[in-house]
């Protein structure tokens, strides 16, 4: 029987720890902060997640805005099936020729070479609020931390664009 | 909980990193410097990071403990501050502890304390006089200061004329950071233009800078080191090695004369300070402001692809127009066309200054033997001796070798000409020419120290000299407001190295002497004597059209595949004797050939740099250019692993040399 009641508070703190994590989340998406952490992984490779919510706007719509915008975001810009990523001098930047689906649910953009990917998807967050969410992943020899600045700047800036847009 | 360990680096050849214990009771951070046991000697160690538990591998051993934290307070608190050593340490091929020994040793004494600082309240604020800004000025000021309020802190090349006020436009933007609380950093090339500079931003901002260059002494450097760290000091201006330092409340880098070479370190690290420096404002979030009237290729690339953004100052203040540049041909090595000793007769009498630029340092530049035709070379260096007049002897500028002028080291004889003519031979000719009038040389001979040379700079502002000769240390940063007249002798002497960059060279080093003329109410006028009269650079320099000379020299490298079209990179091989100079040198030639073969890389085969013997160390280069380091850099760090250890041979890598024939 403790050892029932012990699991069932285990459990219990373990759903209100989550559920204090996702509020917090929720909560700093609403204060407007966009979120990002990394994780490196094999080789010269660093994988991120980010998110960012924007204001009166729905999955789709995010989406549609963020397509749109594919020529004219900072670090990043694509053009023509091709991605040209702004790194600091003395650093070359890098033009990479990609693969771009654009689905319902989803904007994928993959290096031909399979050293960067990125993924966009959007939910809603409430009835104001929609998140667009970046999953990514980028190889280069570079130090890891340039990586991680180059990418949280990326989708620090593509959300602000796609706010500006629809505030 | 409190971490348990600490990893640590050593500052010790062949021992990068080992964890040590901190004990219940001890705290730790990294950035903190701390004393160990290793070998049984009490040493220092960096505290790179703190952990809970030890990597499983680890976990079974002993670990021995930290026996005290040295420094009082951490010192690369900041973990971005280590990242930008880490990435320096990478980028350039060196090893991160050894970063660590050279930036901390000179601080810490053989009983391991470090120096406490004096209290010496420099930073405090004195009356002031801010300048009124040209509207030129007020544009670029205003932008600059509303753009990094925007948070884009793209870096900003200024280019603006000489005397156009770039120096306002710092001045101004030190005072916005000021306001917002933050700390700014100065860059200047070279210590001996700092004296100038520090009159300047102190008279403009009241507050007295804190100096940070390597020719402080320890405790010194301490002081001011510990100044900029606590906050203490909001202006801190030194030469490249300041970057390396952590400062805590840093909001702005200013590199002043951007396209200097003495930005570039000539040993190792070999860091470029300018770039360490856009780098370092890039993982730390701040703005970069790159200043020049004669930005370097690579800025001017950069700015030209938008990786910079470019701002311009186009003319003086009360559009005062440049002075007009004349050329003389070269009719021997002191020769002095009339009407310009005509004219500066004139402005003698008139108690206007003329500045002579000879950058040859020295009596005569050989001493020629006239039985058997020798030219006398340092005994330890493959380089010739040079006359110095004021101690009557040959002396090597690079070993400082000396030795009496006769007799000849080939055949003993006892009649040796000196020929070529260096600075002091010519401030000789003036005094012959000009009698009666006080000339002054600027040069590191006649004035060994920083004392000396403030002394004479002060007073040649103060109109103290008619005549002033002087080599590249009088060429920049300097303003003289009763200087009438620039002399370039050798202006193009450049030209003739075989060097890529030569053109480049040519045009900012004659451009930046020229521009200390006119720089005031007197109109100015500059005379150039011209060697290669028929090259491009003659095109652009009389009008000072920097950008018509720079969008040639580009199209050229372009063509040519150099520097910033591609990146250069200078395997330095240095041995005891040529035989294992060129045995190591053929060795690394082979491995790295093996290695980058298929590859977009240009391997050059090892050859003998222009002075290929210093110090009696034998040298050779083996250079390598490619589209992007990035792929290269990881069979470098292979080949220097593997060849860097043998003895009594040293193998390094310049990382973006600036030339292949560089010394």
């Amino acid at each position: 029987m403790n050892t029932v009641k012990l699991v069932a508070v285990a459990a219990c703190a373990l759903l209100l720890l989550a559920a204090c994590k996702n509020a917090s989340d929720e909560t700093r998406l609403k204060r407007r902060e966009v979120l990002y952490h990394f994780n490196p992984i094999a080789g010269d490779c660093v994988a991120l997640f980010g998110e960012g919510a924007v204001r009166k706007s729905t999955p789709a719509q995010v989406l549609a805005d963020l397509s749109e915008r594919l020529d004219n975001l900072a670090y990043i810009g694509i053009e023509n099936d091709a991605m040209h990523i702004d790194l600091p001098w003395p650093y070359d930047d890098i033009d990479v020729p990609v693969k771009i689906e654009k689905n319902d649910d989803a904007l994928r953009i993959n290096g031909i070479h399979g050293k960067i990917a990125l993924s966009f998807t959007a939910y809603a967050l409430d009835g104001q609020n929609t998140v667009l969410r970046l999953d990514g992943k980028f190889c280069h020899p570079m130090p890891r931390l340039l990586k991680e600045n180059v990418l949280a700047n990326c989708i620090k800036n593509i959300v602000k664009k796609i706010r500006k847009a629809r505030d | 909980m409190t971490d348990r360990f600490a990893l640590l680096v050593i500052p010790r050849p062949g021992i990068d990193e080992l964890y040590y214990r901190l004990d219940e009771g001890m705290v730790a951070g990294p950035g903190d410097i701390v004393e160990i046991e290793l070998k049984k000697e009490l040493i220092w160690a960096f505290v790179r990071e703190t952990t809970g538990d030890l990597p499983a591998a680890l976990r079974e051993l002993p670990c021995k403990p930290v026996r005290r934290v040295i420094s009082d307070t951490a010192l690369f608190r900041d973990r971005r501050e280590t990242a930008f050593l880490e990435w320096l340490a990478r980028y350039y091929l060196y090893p991160f502890p050894k970063l660590i020994k050279q930036i901390f040793a000179p601080f810490i004494s053989p009983s391991l304390t470090l120096p406490r600082p004096t209290d010496r309240r420099d930073a405090c604020s004195r009356p002031h006089e801010p300048a009124v800004l040209t509207d030129d000025q007020a544009t670029v000021t205003g932008r600059l200061a509303a753009r990094w309020r925007s948070g884009d802190t793209r870096p900003t090349l200024l280019y603006g004329v000489t005397g156009s006020g770039k120096s306002e436009v710092y001045a101004a933007l030190c005072r916005e950071q000021f306001a917002a609380g933050k700390q700014v950093l100065y860059l200047v090339p070279e210590v001996s233009l700092t004296a100038g500079t520090l009159r300047h931003l102190e008279t403009r901002l009241g507050k007295k800078p804190v100096l940070l260059h390597s020719y402080l002494t320890p405790k010194r450097r301490f002081t001011a080191f510990s100044q900029a760290q606590s906050g203490e000091a909001e202006l801190i201006v030194g030469t490249r090695s300041a970057l390396l330092y952590p400062l805590p409340g840093l909001g702005l880098i200013i590199v002043d004369e951007e396209h200097d070479p003495s930005y570039k370190n000539i040993e190792p690290p070999y860091y470029h300070a300018r770039d360490a420096a856009v780098m370092k404002g890039h993982l730390l979030g701040l703005p970069v402001l790159l200043g020049s009237a004669t930005p370097s290729s690579e800025s001017w690339h950069n700015a030209r692809s938008g990786k910079y953004h470019l701002e311009r100052l186009p003319r003086r203040p009360g559009d005062r127009p440049l002075p007009p540049v004349r050329r003389f041909p070269f009719h021997g090595e002191t020769y002095l066309p009339s009407e310009l000793v005509d004219a500066v007769r004139d402005s003698i009498a008139r108690k206007e200054q003329t500045l002579f630029f000879v950058n040859r340092r020295g009596f005569s530049t050989l001493a020629l033997c006239r039985d058997c035709g020798e030219i006398q070379k340092c005994p330890r260096c493959q380089v010739t001796l040079v006359y110095h007049k004021r101690r009557d002897a040959l002396r090597c500028h690079y070993c400082n070798f000396s030795r009496p002028v006769a007799p000849c080291a080939a055949c003993g004889s006892e009649e040796l000409s000196l020929e070529g003519t260096g600075i002091e031979r010519f401030v000789a000719t003036l005094r012959e020419l000009f009698p009666g009038a006080a000339v002054v040389s600027i040069d590191r001979d006649s004035l060994p120290n920083e004392t000396a040379l403030s002394k004479e700079l002060a007073a040649i502002e103060a109109g103290g000299h008619d005549l002033i000769a002087g080599t590249v240390m009088i060429s920049k940063g300097h303003n003289f407001p009763a200087l009438r007249r620039v002399v370039v002798k050798y202006a193009d002497f450049l030209l003739t190295l075989s060097d890529y960059r030569a053109a480049e060279r040519c045009f900012q080093v004659v451009t930046q002497v020229a521009g200390r003329a006119g720089r005031f109410d007197l109109p100015g006028e500059v005379w150039v004597e011209a060697l290669k009269g028929d090259h491009y650079v003659w095109n652009y320099l009389p009008r000072y059209d920097y950008e018509g000379f720079i969008e040639e020299e580009l199209s050229w490298r372009e063509e040519l595949l150099l520097p910033p079209f591609s990146r250069l990179a200078v395997v330095k091989i240095v041995a005891p004797t040529e035989e294992k100079a060129d045995e190591a040198a053929r060795a690394i030639y082979d491995e790295l050939r093996k290695a980058l073969a298929g590859r977009k890389v240009r391997l050059l085969p090892p050859v003998a740099p222009p002075l290929q013997r210093i110090h009696n160390k034998h040298r050779r280069h083996l250079a390598l250019s490619a589209p992007s380091l990035s792929a290269v850099t990881p069979v470098l760090e292979r080949i220097l692993a593997a060849h860097g250890k043998r003895r009594g041979i040293v193998v390094t890598c310049d990382i973006d040399a600036l030339s292949t024939a560089q010394i």
